[in-house]
C-alpha cells in the first residue's frame, strides 16, 4: 500500500514537472511575434479595393481591448473571375486605420502599416496596433500597389478586456513547480528500504 | 526565382515551442547514445542515430518549414505536412529505439521514475497497454484522421492557431502508437504479435486514408471553404488542389502502410531463410511424403 502511493507521489511530481515546462513552452510560443498560421477569424473575403481582392482576418472574431494582430491577404482576380482569388500581390503598401466610432469627439483613429516582413507567411501583409476603448470600431484598409489602389473598410464591436497577465502565468508556474518539489521530496522521504519476506509461520498440529 | 517561392521560402515559422521539443528529444537520444556508445552496446549504431534525427528532422519539416506556410494556401500541402507527421517522422522514430536509448540519456532520477512507470506492476504501464492495444489504436486513427477531415473541423483548426496545434499532435500521437505496434520498438508491454498480425494491423490501415482520400478527390464541390479566401499558388484552382490532396491521402498515405506490410513479409521470410534447413532424412521418408509434417508425430 506504502509502496503505491509512493508511486502515485512520483507519478505525480513527474506529471507537476512535464505541466511546469508545457506552460513554459506555451509562455514561449505566446511571446513569439508571428502568429502561427497568420489567421483568425476573417472578416472579409475576397473583397474588392480597386484591381485587387482583399481578404481580412482579425485574431478573435469578439476583439477585445488591448493589443490587436490584423492579417491581410492582397490577391489579384483569378483570370475569368471578378471575386475569386488568384495570384497574390507582393510589394504593395497596406496601410490599416483603427477608428472608434462616432468620429470625432477626441477619439483619435490609430494608423498600422501591415507589412510581411514580420509575418509568418511572407506572402501576407500584418499588422499590429492597441485599441484602447471599447465600443464600435471602422477598420479602413487602403491598398496600392503596381495596378492601382482601393480601399474597403468594416465596422467591428471592441468588448472590454479580460486578460491573464504574467504575474497569473508565474504564479501557476510556481505552484506547479512547488507541488512537483514537495511530491518529490515526499517521495523520496518515504522511500524505506524493502521488507525482508516474512517467515512462514509454523502449522500447528 | 520569381517573387512568390522566394518569398514562400523565407516563410520560416521559427516557433519557441516545438523547437524547445526537438531540441529536448534530441538531446536525451544523444546523449543516451553516447552512454551505450561508450560502452560499445548493439543499440548505438550509426543507422539508428540517423534515423532518429531523420525522424526529428521530418516534424521540423513539418511544422517549421515553408511547408507549415503553404499549407495554409494550399490544401495538397496541408496533406504533405499531415504524411509528414503520420507516415514519415514515427517509423523513422521507432526504428531508432528511442526508449531503451533514451532512457540512457535521462539523469539519473528520472531515469529511475522512467523505470517505475514501466514497472511490471505499475498502473501507468497496466494503462498504456490498455491504450495501446490494436483495436484501440485502429479507432483512434480513424476517429482522428475522418474527424480532423470533417469540413467544420477542419476550417476551425485553420482559423484557431491552438486547435490547429491540437490536430497536429493527436496525428502524431496516434501515428506514433500506430507505428509502435508495426515496428516492435520497445517498451513491449504485452506479447509480442506474430507477423501476420502485424501484417494486418499493417493493411488494416489502408481503408481509413484510402477511404477518406477517395472521398474528397472526388468531390465535385469545394469541402474546405478556407481555401476560397486565401490567395491561390502556382495557377492551381481551389478544385484541383482539393483532387491533388486527396490523391495523396489516397495513394501515398495508403502506400506506406503496404510498404511497412511488404517489409514485415520480408524480414519474416528472410528470419526463415537463416534458420538451418531440416535434415533430407525427414524430407524423404514415405510417412514425409504421404503426409507432411505428420512424420514428426510418429
Amino acid at each position: 500500500m506504502k509502496r503505491r502511493w509512493i508511486r502515485c507521489w512520483r507519478g505525480a511530481g513527474s506529471a507537476a514537472l512535464g505541466l511546469c515546462l508545457f506552460f513554459l513552452a506555451a509562455l514561449f510560443g505566446r511571446v513569439s511575434p508571428a502568429w502561427a498560421h497568420g489567421g483568425g477569424a476573417l472578416q472579409l473575403s475576397n473583397a474588392a479595393a480597386g484591381p485587387y481582392l482583399v481578404s481580412v482576418w482579425l485574431q478573435s472574431d469578439t476583439p477585445r481591448q488591448g493589443p490587436m494582430h490584423v492579417t491581410i491577404a492582397v490577391s489579384q482576380p483569378a483570370p475569368g473571375s471578378d471575386n475569386a482569388a488568384g495570384e497574390p500581390v507582393l510589394g504593395a503598401v497596406v496601410r490599416v486605420t483603427a477608428q472608434p466610432l462616432p468620429a470625432g469627439d477626441g477619439r483619435i483613429p490609430i494608423e498600422a502599416l501591415a507589412t510581411s516582413a514580420e509575418a509568418l507567411n511572407k506572402l501576407y501583409y500584418e499588422a499590429d496596433f492597441e485599441v484602447t476603448q471599447t465600443g464600435l470600431w471602422r477598420f479602413l484598409i487602403e491598398v496600392s500597389g503596381p495596378d492601382g489602389g482601393g480601399a474597403l473598410s468594416f465596422d467591428k464591436e471592441v468588448r472590454p478586456a479580460v486578460s491573464v497577465g504574467w504575474p497569473v502565468w508565474a504564479a501557476i508556474i510556481g505552484v506547479l513547480a512547488l507541488a512537483g518539489w514537495l511530491a518529490q521530496s515526499r517521495a523520496r522521504s518515504h522511500a524505506a528500504p524493502a521488507r525482508p519476506p516474512r517467515p512462514a509461520r509454523p502449522r500447528e498440529s | 526565382m520569381d517573387p512568390i517561392s522566394s518569398a514562400l521560402l523565407r516563410s520560416w515559422g521559427w516557433r519557441a515551442d516545438v523547437i524547445l521539443a526537438l531540441l529536448l528529444a534530441g538531446t536525451l537520444y544523444i546523449r543516451g547514445w553516447r552512454q551505450l556508445r561508450q560502452k560499445q552496446h548493439l543499440l548505438a549504431n550509426g543507422w539508428r542515430l540517423a534515423s532518429y534525427l531523420g525522424g526529428l528532422a521530418a516534424v521540423a519539416l513539418a511544422l517549421l518549414s515553408p511547408i507549415d506556410v503553404l499549407s495554409d494556401q494550399l490544401f495538397l500541402f496541408h496533406m504533405v505536412q499531415h504524411l509528414l507527421l503520420m507516415m514519415v517522422a514515427p517509423p523513422l522514430l521507432w526504428l531508432a529505439e528511442p526508449f531503451p536509448v533514451g532512457v540512457w540519456g535521462m539523469p539519473a532520477s528520472l531515469r529511475t521514475l522512467v523505470v517505475h512507470a514501466f514497472n511490471r506492476n505499475s498502473r501507468f504501464r497496466a494503462g498504456l497497454q490498455r491504450l495501446a492495444a490494436p483495436g484501440i489504436v485502429w479507432l483512434l486513427l480513424i476517429t482522428v484522421l475522418w474527424g480532423w477531415h470533417d469540413p467544420q473541423a477542419y476550417n476551425a483548426a485553420l482559423r484557431i492557431d491552438w486547435l490547429h496545434d491540437l490536430e497536429h499532435l493527436s496525428f502524431f500521437g496516434v501515428a506514433m502508437f500506430y507505428w509502435w505496434q508495426l515496428t516492435g520498438a520497445a517498451p513491449i508491454l504485452g506479447r509480442r504479435p506474430s507477423t501476420l498480425a502485424k501484417v494486418i494491423y499493417a493493411i488494416g490501415g489502408v481503408p481509413p486514408n484510402m477511404i477518406a482520400g477517395i472521398f474528397i478527390a472526388f468531390s465535385e464541390s469545394i469541402i474546405y471553404t478556407h481555401y476560397l479566401s486565401v490567395p491561390r499558388l502556382f495557377g492551381i484552382s481551389v478544385l484541383y488542389d482539393q483532387q491533388l490532396g486527396g490523391l495523396l491521402m489516397w495513394i501515398p498515405g495508403s502506400m506506406m502502410y503496404v510498404i511497412a506490410a511488404l517489409v514485415l513479409i520480408f524480414r519474416r521470410l528472410q528470419r526463415e531463410e537463416r534458420q538451418p534447413p531440416r535434415s533430407a532424412a525427414r524430407w524423404d521418408g514415405g510417412a514425409a511424403l504421404l503426409a507432411p509434417g505428420m512424420e514428426a508425430k510418429q
